[in-house]
């Protein structure tokens, strides 16, 4: 979607129709701060945590894990895919497994996570992993099945290695999968990370958006515990309009194969 | 009939699909700078005889030889345009889809030789754009220019002209019987258009409804060629007169 | 033709249907609750959220046994078991709850916030240590930046109780603060025991002690040593109109009743009630009765440490209301009389 002066002001009419409706409740309601503070004492809360450099020092945190659990499953994902490309078998065992762990929420798996990684950074990158891993694996292998027939008679036409077809062939015409893809994993991963660090707490001095969020509520500090809920959803829907939208405007719209 | 020693020869080709016998033997040859127009009714076999010429489709029996030399893998050289729509890149100008395969091969004036195969086929404005921005008949000229930009030595193209209008339909088959002469192509022309035939070829193969060849005509007009004139009006009407039998029906 | 509504008509409808949903569901107009206990309308239910571990077993005893309901005639006693004192708080705030059991700390810093709620009975006095699988760790000095701390959640009793030993012993209460890790007890555990990244895990009773049954495990410090002394680690709350309220105070009333009971059947090690308590806690009968003869697992009404803790949390900035008094903190029992 691209930022025009018409959907940036449907935005700020979206905000101010919440803002509105979120005082006026207040005031009909005559609800207690600690339920749902002001408006005003959340937006100072979350001035505090930006000007402290809190909130993006605990952003920063977790985009490395994000981004390390993303790369990880994409990786793992490819070189399944790879697999799955070398033998039938494989491919629909893959597929069963996939069908079975896609479905899982990263956050279910944490016990046995903790058994087998232990606690702290490298047990919120495997439940991101997992979050990346399935929904990547599935989109590539139906992009992978859906690259044109003409293309591998090119491909063979001009003698080129499995390699390079994969490469120069098969990755582009794969593209719409392979964002549909990210974008899941995207979606997942913040929301497997938020649980994660919501549960297990500051690994050296940090501990994420998630950890931001839970120190909040067991302090009761529930303006600061809106500020960070903000943050969440901001920075959510940022990465999936901003990044996803200006991937998606130079590639797959630009080259039409947007659907 | 079919000299295995041409720049390309399928010999006794038999292919069925399941129990459907599509071809059941059948032999041609394209000598270096000859169009050999390949003409049949919708349906015949005409596709699968030329993907098998390319080696890019395995016949049940039968082989293909390329100067003599019997082959079963594709090469680059001999260069197939596909009838199917998506046979270029989505993601790549129509510049870049006709310097993908000089890439490939390393040709180091590649980005000169497509602006000049694009002018050759009319689309120099278009270099830069995206195939969904092009119509069905430039994208069809793109892959023809992809395949006339490799200046393959053997050059086989499935209905290519199909959905350009009529007037840039015959700059393009001028073009093309020139490129033959220029760089001494041999050319496998599919097509079930007799009058793109007459204009184009040194020689029609006729195939009928069962897929079997039932006749091959030498063009004896001069090049320009006018496909109305008497003489080829005559063999117009005996192309005509032959696709018009029927003998499986 | 039917009625269409226009697309942009129908996503504001929906926003603003969803938010007088959240506002209704957060109860948030409790006065026309019609739980809240009032002069003439007989109290139909009290709502009463327990965690879970040994430290609350004469609650449990008292659920078991129906000790409230027969003492409630009329009164529908619900019991609810909820995982940590945030979502106790979280409930009470939205009218959902009556009474809840935590430590003394996650109450104080609820009325510090300015929760009108008060303590009406203690529950427990209970053995807290943390405890590590480390040898080379025998004390909070040997616990070094990358060692992690795992408890149950900060502003936790034992948060506390780690601020206060060390600040005594380094003058710094937060200077295991970016070590902690959340984890609730059976996790920490694993954790702990499984080798999994857990350099100490900061239990509470049956977790001590199977923590401390198992190879290798040590204390390095107890809840007592870092208390300084004799602290209640979980106390009865009640919500604001309860302890208003005369009605409400007749069901707390009942219920200090019922927990004595209940404490005093533990105590003489009735068969029936100890055989029950080891099913709820899956231990074996003698297991439950070693746990239970430990001299420093003691049930009892009395409040203890509450001063202290006032204290210390707002000396550690973890309060800040200057107005909390501790009279306005518990209803005394003649209050409750
Ligand atoms: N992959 C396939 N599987 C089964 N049958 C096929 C397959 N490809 C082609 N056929 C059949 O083989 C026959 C010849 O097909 P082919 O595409 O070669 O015809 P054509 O002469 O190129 O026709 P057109 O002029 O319409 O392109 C048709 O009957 C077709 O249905
Ligand atoms: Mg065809």
């Amino acid at each position: 979607m691209k930022t025009t002066p018409r959907s940036f002001l449907r935005f700020a009419l979206v905000l101010l129709a919440i803002v509105i409706l979120w005082e006026g409740g207040r005031a009909v309601f005559n609800v207690s701060p600690l339920v749902m503070p002001g408006v005003l004492s959340v937006l100072s809360s979350l001035g505090t945590a930006l000007a402290s450099g809190e909130i993006l020092h605990q952003l920063a945190f977790s985009f490395s894990l994000i981004g390390m659990g993303i790369g990880i499953g994409a990786g793992l994902a490819v070189l399944a895919l790879i697999i799955g490309a070398q033998s039938r078998v494989a491919a629909e065992v893959m597929g069963t497994v996939a069908s079975l762990f896609h479905p899982l929420p990263g956050i279910a798996l944490l016990p046995v996570v903790i058994l087998w990684f232990g606690v702290g950074k490298m047990a919120i990158v495997v439940i991101i992993v997992h979050s990346v891993f399935w929904p990547l694996l599935t989109n590539l292998q139906a992009g992978y099945r859906s690259v044109s027939p003409t293309y591998h008679l090119v491909g063979r036409n001009l003698e080129m290695s499995p390699t390079s077809f994969a490469v120069r062939i098969a990755a582009p015409a794969t593209v719409p999968y392979i964002l549909a893809g990210l974008r899941i994993a995207w979606a997942r991963s913040w929301r497997a990370l938020i649980s994660a660090e919501m549960i297990f707490g500051a690994v050296a001095a940090h501990g994420g958006i998630g950890w931001f969020l839970h120190t909040r509520r067991v302090f009761m500090d529930t303006a600061g515990l809106f500020a960070g809920i903000l943050v969440v959803m901001l920075v959510g829907s940022l990465v999936e309009r901003v990044v996803f939208g200006f991937v998606e405007r130079s590639t797959i719209d630009r080259w039409g194969m947007n659907g | 009939m079919a000299d295995s020693a041409e720049a390309l020869s399928v010999l006794n080709i038999v292919k069925r699909y399941g129990d459907h016998l599509v071809l059941p033997g059948v032999s041609l040859s394209v000598g270096a700078r000859e169009i050999v127009c390949l003409l049949g009714p919708s349906g015949c076999g005409k596709s699968t005889l030329a993907k098998i010429a390319a080696s890019l489709l395995e016949p049940d029996d039968g082989t293909v030889r390329v100067n003599g030399v019997p082959v079963t893998a594709p090469d680059a050289n001999r260069f197939m345009i596909f009838q199917e729509q998506d046979q270029i890149f989505p993601w790549k100008t129509a510049l870049g889809n006709v310097t993908f395969p000089l890439r490939l091969d390393g040709v180091p004036d590649w980005r000169a030789r497509g602006i000049e195969t694009l002018r050759e086929v009319g689309l120099e404005a278009a270099a830069e754009k995206y195939p969904h921005q092009l119509s069905g008949g430039m994208r069809q000229r793109v892959a023809l220019a992809r395949a006339f930009a490799m200046r393959p030595s053997v050059l086989i193209m499935d209905e290519p002209f199909a959905s350009v209008d009529a007037s840039l339909r015959f700059d393009l088959q001028d073009l093309l019987v020139r490129l033959v002469a220029e760089h001494s192509q041999a050319v496998l022309f599919v097509t079930h258009e007799i009058d793109e035939s007459i204009r184009l070829a040194e020689r029609i193969v006729v195939m009928s409804d069962d897929g079997a060849v039932t006749g091959e005509h030498t063009v004896p007009i001069d090049r320009p060629r006018d496909a109305r004139s008497p003489v080829g009006s005559r063999l117009a009407h005996a192309l005509f007169e032959q696709l018009s039998e029927h003998p499986s029906r | 033709m039917p009625f269409k509504i226009p697309n942009r008509l129908r996503t504001g409808g929906v926003f603003v249907l969803s938010l007088v949903i959240a506002l209704t569901l957060t109860d948030c107009s409790r006065r026309e609750s019609p739980n809240a206990p009032s002069a003439d309308a007989p109290l139909s239910t009290v709502r009463i959220a327990e965690q879970f571990g040994l430290a609350y077993a004469p609650l449990a005893v008292v659920r078991s046994r129906g000790l409230l309901e027969a003492r409630l005639p009329g009164t529908e006693v619900e019991w609810i078991q909820l995982g940590n004192a945030s979502a106790i708080r979280e409930a009470m705030l939205a009218g959902r709850l009556d009474i809840g059991f935590m430590g003394i700390p996650p109450f104080l810093i609820g009325a510090d916030k300015g929760m009108r709620w008060r303590v009406f009975t203690g529950l427990s006095r209970a053995p807290l240590a943390l405890i590590t699988t480390d040898p080379a760790v025998r004390s909070l000095a040997d616990l070094t930046p990358e060692h992690r701390i795992a408890l149950p959640q900060p502003g936790s009793i034992q948060h506390i109780l780690l601020s206060m030993a060390s600040q005594r012993e380094f003058g710094d209460p937060n200077r295991f603060d970016n070590q902690l890790l959340t984890l609730a007890h059976p996790d920490a555990m694993t954790a702990l025991l499984s080798g999994a990244g857990v350099t100490a895990h900061f239990a509470s009773p049956p977790y001590v002690y199977e923590e401390l049954a198992a190879d290798g495990t040590q204390s390095i410090l107890s809840g007592r040593e870092a208390f300084g002394g004799l602290f209640t680690f979980i106390v009865g709350v009640a919500s604001p109109d309860f302890g208003d309220d005369t009605r409400g105070r007749a069901v707390l009333q009942a219920l200090g009743v019922s927990l004595a009971e209940a404490m005093a059947l533990i105590q003489q090690r009735d068969s029936t009630v100890v055989a029950e308590l080891a099913g709820q806690y899956g231990v074996p009968v003698g297991t439950l009765q070693i746990y239970l003869d430990n001299p420093e697992l003691i049930y009892t009404s009395r409040i203890e440490g509450l001063g202290r803790f006032l204290e210390v949390m707002t000396e550690f900035g973890y309060l800040t209301n200057q107005g909390l008094r501790l009279e306005n903190l518990v209803l005394s029992e003649e209050v409750l009389r």
